[in-house]
């Protein structure tokens, strides 16, 4: 119809509508429907005006509208995040309250502080101090050697500035 | 990932081994026993950096050198017990007599020869710890921090 077809293939349904009255019908029909239309686009085509269209458009873009509205038009695809990204959010969920409690805990040490209670104590003649550093709360048991028993009581001075750990 | 079901499937797949570990150390029962070795001395100012979580511990026992000596796990059974080889042909049995609430009572023993050097009972937070010290060791003495913690 629109000279379009390869010549070889053109030629071949020239030959075959010479024989075919079926589809010379139906390329009458289709020639007369692209007439027609050819017709009316430019008949009615004209009296079309666009103007307001294009005037329309240009006034919503340029309107004033709410900043409400303007952060909620950002915040669409927050609000609205592809299916995946739901799901990928709730496998995070899903990790963080699996793992993130014991990982805490490592992380922190103990859960409720470092307390310990020392119910009984038998040093076998050994003296023993028992206190409980502040800042930790970390509860030290500390034997030394009787100095009566031994007589070493300048060596074991001497082996601590302090005389051993502070109480 | 195009399909949302798929992407949670492959997050779950991947969580599968961790619930798995999880799962497995809590059908193990007792309680894991750990303790630390600390030789303390004022022949130097050399704090072992492994001993960086515990300095505040430490700076109340005043000495001026710490260094880590050992440090030993071990997974006991309630009332079992599990026994640590010290420095200085000591021994240290730590039995773990049951639980109290949030602290887990435990029976400790420490052992020179046969000579008893001391028999406590204490009660310790769950992952916990508590330090005894004072048996001398070439030049200074040793400090035992031991800890315990329920799966």
């Amino acid at each position: 119809m629109d000279g379009e077809l390869p010549t070889r293939q053109g030629l071949d349904i020239e030959a075959h509508l010479g024989n075919c009255s079926a589809c010379r019908e139906e390329k009458s029909r289709l020639e007369w429907l692209e007439t027609s239309l050819e017709k009316t686009l430019k008949a009615e085509g004209a009296a079309v005006s666009f103007a307001s269209l294009r005037a329309e458009t240009y006034r919503r873009i340029l309107e004033h509208r709410p900043s409400r509205h303007r952060i909620a038009e950002r915040l669409a695809p927050v609000r609205f995040p592809r299916p995946a990204a739901w799901a990928l959010s709730a496998a995070a969920v899903i990790v963080m309250v699996l793992v993130g409690p014991a990982l805490l805990e490592r992380i922190s040490g103990p859960r409720n502080g470092n307390g310990a209670a020392v119910d009984s104590i038998e040093s076998y003649g050994s003296n023993v101090v028992l206190f409980r550093e502040a800042r930790t709360k970390t509860t030290v048991i500390w034997l030394f050697e009787s100095p009566g028993e031994n007589g070493d009581q300048e060596e074991l001075e001497g082996e601590t500035p302090s005389d051993g750990p502070a109480s | 990932v195009k399909r949302p079901a798929t992407a949670l499937l492959l997050s779950l797949w991947f969580l599968y081994p961790v619930e798995l570990l999880s799962a497995g150390e809590k059908e193990q029962p007792g309680v894991e026993l750990k303790i630390g070795v600390i030789f303390a001395s004022n022949q130097n100012d050399e704090f072992d950096p492994k001993l960086a979580r515990m300095k505040n511990q430490l700076e109340v026992i005043k000495y001026r050198s710490y260094r880590l000596m050992k440090e030993e796990s071990q997974r006991a059974p309630w009332r079992t017990s599990a026994s640590f080889e010290i420095p200085g042909g000591r021994l240290l049995t730590i039995s773990p007599e049951g639980r109290q609430q949030q602290s887990i009572a435990l029976s400790v023993r420490l052992v020179q020869g046969d000579q008893p050097l001391l028999d406590t009972k204490i009660r310790l937070r769950d992952r916990g710890n508590i330090l005894v010290g004072g048996p001398a060791h070439d030049s200074g003495v040793l400090i035992l921090s031991i800890s315990a913690k329920t799966p």
